[in-house]
This record gives C-alpha cells, sequence and structure tokens, in this order.
C-alpha cells in the first residue's frame, strides 16, 4: 500500500509539470486576449465591439470540452490546416491546442473582469485628464489603465483558478498532464482516494501560490491613502 | 469522404444531439435541485453552526471549488463502480446498473460541485434578508418552521437568483464533463456522431450551437423570474 502510493506521487509529480505549463501559458494567452477583447468591448467602433461581444458570449457560453473538441478533432481534420506547416504545428499538438483553447476560454471570461474595470473609471477623471493636455493614449497609460487594473484586479484572481482547473480537460485530447494520470492510477489500481488526495493537494497547491501572488500584486497596487 | 451539411441532417445525428440534449438538460436540473440543497443546508450551517460544523462546510467549498471539477467525477466514479456493480450483480440489475449507474454519478457531480458554489450564494442571502423581520414573525407568534417557509424562504430564493442563475449556467456546462465516464448526453452524442460521420467539426458545432440555446433560454427564464417575483423586493448589495 505504502509501496504503491510513493510510486505514484513521482507519476503525480511528472503531470503536475505538464499541468504548470499549460495553466500558465494559457493564462499569459488569456490575459492577453482577455485586456485586447475588453479594450475592443468598449471602444466607439461599432465592429471592433460587435465583435468581441460576439468572442466573449460564444466561448462563455458553451462548455470549454466542446471548444477543445472543435479546435483539436475539428480544425485539425480540415484539409487546408493539414498543409500549412505554420497551422498544422499549432493543431496537431495536444499541449499547444489545450493551451490555445483554454486561454481563448478564459480569455472571454478575463474580458469581461477587465471591462468591469474599465468601464468603472469615473468619466470625470478621464475628461479632467484630456482637459489637463494628455492625448488619449497618455491619459489610458496614466489614468484609466492604472484605476481599472485595481478595479478588475479581484475578478481577474478568480479566473486564474479557473484557468487551472481547466487545464484537467487536457487530458481527454491524449495529454498526459496531472488529472490524466490520475484516472490512469484510479482506473489501474484501487489508490482512489489516495490518488485524489495526492491530484487535489498539487491543484490546490498551483491555485494557492497563484492566489498568493495575485494577493502580493493586489496589495502592491493598494493606493495609500492619506488619513 | 466528405459529407454534405443535408447528408449529416438526413443521418438522423441531428435527433441523437436533441435526445442528448435533453438528457443534459435532465441531469443539469437534477443536479441544480441537489446543489440548491446542499447550497441552503451550506449555508445555514455556515450562518448559524457551530465551529466544527462551520470548518466542515469551509473545508467542503475549498476542496470541491480548487480541485478540477473533472477530477471529482472520476473520483465519484472510479470510487463506486466496483461497490455498484457487486450489488446489481447480486440484485440482478445489470441492466438497470449499466444506464442508470452514469446518469447518478453525473447529478451527484453537478450537486455537488454546484453546491459548493450555491453555499455562498445562500450565505449572501441569508445576510440580505433583515433579521428584525424574523424576530417580528417570531412575535406574532410564528413556530420556526412555518417562519422558515413564509418569511425566510421566499426571500431566500429572491435574493439567491442572481448568483444562482451563475452557478445553473455552470452547472449546464459541466454535464459535458459527465460524458467521460460513459453518459449519453449531448456531448457523448456528438462524439459519437463525429466518429461515425467523420464530421467532427459539425457535430461539435452542433453541439456548442444546443449548449448556447438552452444556457440563453434559462438566461432568459431567470430574467423573468426575477421579474416575477420582484414585487415589493429590493436587489441584494452584491
Amino acid at each position: 500500500m505504502i509501496a504503491l502510493i510513493e510510486q505514484a506521487i513521482p507519476v503525480l509529480i511528472e503531470g503536475f509539470w505538464i499541468t504548470a505549463l499549460i495553466g500558465l501559458s494559457s493564462i499569459v494567452l488569456a490575459s492577453v486576449l482577455g485586456l485586447g477583447s475588453a479594450l475592443m468591448r468598449v471602444s466607439d467602433n461599432r465592429l471592433l465591439s460587435g465583435c468581441a461581444f460576439a468572442y466573449s458570449t460564444l466561448f462563455r457560453g458553451t462548455p470549454l470540452l466542446i471548444q477543445l473538441f472543435v479546435l483539436y478533432y475539428g480544425v485539425g481534420a480540415i484539409g487546408a490546416v493539414r498543409e500549412q506547416p505554420a497551422l498544422w504545428w499549432l493543431f496537431s499538438d495536444g499541449v499547444r491546442c489545450a493551451i490555445l483553447a483554454i486561454g481563448l476560454n478564459s480569455g472571454a471570461y478575463m474580458g469581461e473582469a477587465i471591462r468591469g474595470g474599465l468601464q468603472s473609471v469615473p468619466r470625470g477623471q478621464i475628461d479632467a485628464a484630456r482637459a489637463c493636455g494628455m492625448g488619449r493614449a497618455l491619459a489610458f497609460r496614466r489614468i484609466i489603465f492604472p484605476l481599472a487594473v485595481r478595479q478588475a484586479f479581484p475578478a481577474y484572481s478568480n479566473e486564474l483558478v479557473l484557468a487551472i482547473k481547466g487545464t484537467s480537460l487536457a487530458s481527454t485530447i491524449a495529454v498526459m498532464e496531472l488529472t490524466g494520470y490520475a484516472r490512469r492510477l484510479m482506473s489501474q489500481s484501487f489508490l482512489i482516494v489516495e490518488t485524489f488526495i495526492i491530484a487535489g493537494i498539487l491543484y490546490l497547491a498551483i491555485n494557492m501560490f497563484l492566489l498568493g501572488c495575485a494577493h502580493l500584486v493586489e496589495r502592491r497596487l493598494r493606493i495609500e491613502r492619506p488619513h | 469522404m466528405n459529407m454534405s451539411l443535408v447528408d449529416i441532417l438526413q443521418s438522423g445525428w441531428i435527433g441523437m444531439l436533441l435526445r442528448g440534449a435533453g438528457m443534459t438538460v435532465f441531469i443539469s436540473l437534477c443536479g441544480i435541485v441537489l446543489g440548491t440543497a446542499i447550497g441552503i443546508a451550506g449555508a445555514a450551517v455556515k450562518v448559524g453552526g457551530n465551529r466544527l460544523a462551520r470548518g466542515l462546510v469551509g473545508l467542503y467549498t475549498l476542496i470541491v471549488r480548487s480541485v478540477p471539477e473533472l477530477l471529482i467525477i472520476y473520483l465519484l466514479f472510479f470510487g463506486t463502480v466496483q461497490p455498484a456493480a457487486d450489488l446489481a450483480d447480486y440484485l440482478e440489475w445489470d441492466e438497470l446498473m449499466s444506464s442508470a449507474f452514469p446518469m447518478l454519478i453525473g447529478i451527484l457531480a453537478i450537486g455537488l460541485i454546484s453546491g459548493s458554489y450555491g453555499v455562498e450564494v445562500f450565505r449572501g442571502a441569508f445576510k440580505a434578508i433583515d433579521p428584525g423581520q424574523i424576530e417580528a414573525a417570531r412575535a406574532f407568534g410564528m413556530s420556526r418552521a412555518q417562519c422558515l417557509r413564509r418569511v425566510t424562504l421566499p426571500q431566500l430564493l429572491w435574493y439567491a437568483l442572481p448568483g444562482a442563475n451563475n452557478v445553473w449556467q455552470n452547472a449546464l456546462k459541466d454535464t459535458a464533463l459527465i460524458s467521460l465516464v460513459g453518459l449519453v448526453e449531448l456531448m457523448r452524442a456528438a462524439v459519437l456522431g463525429a466518429a461515425a460521420t467523420r464530421e467532427p467539426m459539425a457535430l461539435y458545432l452542433m453541439a456548442g450551437a444546443l449548449y448556447f440555446i438552452i444556457g440563453l433560454f434559462s438566461q432568459g427564464l431567470f430574467v423573468l423570474a426575477e421579474r416575477r417575483f420582484g414585487h415589493g423586493m429590493r436587489r441584494a448589495a452584491a
């Protein structure tokens, strides 16, 4: 029994690193997509905001598993994609496909969080910045963005945990990550609860680490107000 | 072998997807009922329970919310599949077992997952109810049960509606994961259809569209419910 657990731990830790790789890569991708789509959502250009709305609604309205299967089995089966080396490089590999799918999915949710932050910036602040002679870009960089980030950060950090949880679906497209190895151990041995506990602790560790980092960032972002 | 959309429409997989969608809705509904019960009970413990009970509820929500849904489904499935098979063997219910077991796992999983989010939703709703109303009800001579039924529960459900909508939408999407332990619902029907027609793109897009439509439709129902039951109520503060 103890010997079996000792064998299971290194296997799960091997999966843990793949989970961390997919999770962190997709979080980076999702943050870029989220910021981009939030900026498009609040823009005055109807076409841009419409596209961002469609992206956000479609990716939040369907299960991640469907999105993953559409990208991996659907797009990967299109002839034109197979002939394009760059596209085939992306869609032929489970890990890259999982990063893309989770990044796209999580980006839609992060976009909503960031949009909330952008819209919470008081109109007067923007007017004041413009009245001081700041250009649009400068006002965005110095006034709007710093205020929006503070407002959006708690909702954004919730999405980090959801993105990590989403990485477990990579096991369904034959990527052996933490949940993939856990499933194999559960189906092949009698260590079902033990496997769950070890894998659960590993997931908890990533999530606690990310939330800890988020907490530090949030503290740094806090504005010290004079009493 | 490329099939046109017409071939797919005629091949009967649309009907299969729609039946799958029916199963998805059924599992989501049963799961959310269980989840609501867990959520209300958990919230009641968090508001008025003793330290040990509060700690246990906190542990449950922490674990279920930070571990992937899929891992929880695998735990429930692999943890019970052998004992359930033995029981079915003993009772000679093998056929019932093969069809009902994935359903039970699905309902249990969706219930446990949505319940863990429901605890926070209902805790917020409990706190939104003015304690003066409960004192007044008790002063009128209502028993605890009467007070719960006439004063607390109706307001609780109202205050919880916006949060419950979120939990429901997630529960609906989480049912797709039950396909991985063999339940033939919408996702599984799409996987089977994709294998049979060799048109994965078309089948998965249609399944995605069905999930989207179900979500949109239920969103509309929540908006209606908020309007219908909202008379004379104020909104819960975040």
